[in-house]
């Protein structure tokens, strides 16, 4: 009796994971069964097709635009460039004809030398119109609705706003000395949220390093912290932490943001892969 | 595991280490410019840990596959991706066989997209990277029976989005 072999079986025998005997038992029957063979061989080619279609993109797979749009395209083409060569020889034989209408007549030759350019055809009007309408002033961004969050914490929400626009506007006059006076200005508080802002507001690994050279050490170690979260100023950040790692002043605080820092899940194998792991004991 | 170390001097063979990843990472997404930003975040993450663990084909490409499924869990790109299939899925009206190639080309690729993650990277790594069952099982951290019926429903619902008996 035959038996009836499932789509998984064949799908197995078809990847070779099928159990040696039930292959051989497989092998056998496709021998004297066409539609199995038949079955097989729908398989084997659906995967070929599936890994055609995953081998190439999207964008490779694009189909060209279809024919009427291709031709009404060159259709448009040619028109815009009709109606631009009529334009170019219309104007200048209106001119010429008012020139010699005015030559011709005596009345109006006074007018002839200062007349203007005719453009008081409805075309070149519409033309005109339509190439020259004013920019339309940028509308300034809508000031930011207060969250949640914020509005239960008024006081700070309320000093935040000020220090961010003072530290946004001395970045961007490049003026270190007052971003820097602000920093110092500001409470514990409000330095921890500025540093933030600076390390987001700054976008280059180079342009902090310069910063960081202007810092007092703890102000470093805590910008360095910030840092350490995004991902284009790591490198960096780390860089600078091992190097304040070697001022036997700074080695505590240093150790101490580190193992902080370790808490955090996603950075945790980030300083395992930059080896910051060997500076969180506070000793030499 | 295929180590990318094979020039004279002992270097890495980067070039063709990242060729092998964009590949996958093109079967998996579909999208060259979403493949491109896979590859070389895979790329960065490995190198920062050590050159010799990214030199390994088999490491990467666990990496990678992993990393993609972090992303698609994301809540964000479950939406997107599920408001994507909703609007853009086509459907296959007629028989199989009176499809053009182009035709069956996009309903494979819409099946394929529409898989749950799992089946989908199951199909990609037995179809397109070769691998057998107990390779694709030790990447997706999962047993050989569910790499094999996670391909089984892979393989049924690509046969039924071109109209084919399951």
């Amino acid at each position: 009796m035959n038996r009836l072999w499932s789509t998984q079986e064949l799908e197995l025998f078809h990847d070779g994971e099928l159990a040696p005997q039930q292959h051989e038992e497989l092998v056998q029957a496709l021998r004297g069964d066409a539609s199995l063979r038949d079955r097989l061989a729908r398989l084997q080619h659906l995967d070929r097709r599936v890994t055609a279609v995953l081998r190439t993109s999207r964008a490779a797979r694009r189909r060209p635009a279809p024919t009427v749009i291709r031709f009404s395209a060159f259709l448009a083409a040619a028109a815009l460039l009709t109606l631009a060569a009529g334009l170019w020889h219309f104007f200048p034989a209106d001119n010429r004809r008012l020139m010699d209408t005015a030559r011709r007549s005596p009345e109006l030759a006074p007018l002839a030398p200062t007349s203007p350019v005719a453009i008081d055809t409805p075309v070149y009007d519409a033309v005109r119109v339509a190439f020259s309408l004013p920019p339309r002033p940028r509308n300034p961004l809508p000031a930011r609705e207060p969250t949640r969050l914020s509005a239960r914490r008024p006081a700070k929400a309320a000093t935040a706003a000020p220090l961010s626009s003072a530290l946004r506007e001395s970045l961007a006059r490049q003026d270190a000395d007052a971003a820097l006076a602000i920093l110092a200005a500001a409470s514990d508080a409000e330095r921890t949220e500025s540093i933030e802002q600076l390390a987001t507001l700054l976008r280059s690994a180079a342009t902090v390093e310069r910063l960081l050279e202007r810092l007092p050490e703890q102000t470093q170690v805590e910008l360095c912290a910030a840092m350490a979260r995004d991902g284009r100023f790591r490198p960096a950040a780390f860089s600078r932490l091992r190097r304040l790692a070697g001022d036997a002043r700074a080695r505590p605080l240093v150790a101490e943001t580190l193992r902080a820092l370790e808490q955090d899940r996603d950075l945790r194998d980030q300083l395992r892969a930059y080896r910051m792991t060997d500076l969180m004991s506070p000793g030499t | 595991m295929t180590e990318f170390n094979s020039h004279p001097e002992g270097s890495v063979d980067w070039t063709a280490l990242r060729a092998r990843l964009h590949r996958l990472a093109l079967a998996i997404t579909g999208r060259n410019d979403e493949a491109d930003d896979l590859t070389h975040d895979v790329l960065a993450s490995l190198l920062a840990r050590d050159v010799r663990t990214a030199a390994h084909l088999g490491y990467a490409r666990q990496a990678l596959v992993r990393r993609w499924l972090d992303q698609q869990r994301s809540l964000r790109r479950r939406l997107a991706r599920v408001a994507g299939l909703a609007l853009f899925a086509p459907r296959a009206h007629r028989d199989s066989e009176s499809l053009s190639d182009a035709e069956q080309a996009g309903l494979i690729r819409c099946a394929v997209e529409r898989l749950p993650l799992r089946q989908r990277l199951v199909l990609v790594l037995r179809l397109v990277e070769e691998q057998d069952y107990e390779e694709i099982a030790q990447i997706l951290e999962c047993s050989v029976e569910s790499v094999r019926s996670n391909l089984h429903l892979a393989r049924r619902a690509v046969r039924l989005s071109l109209g084919e008996a399951p």
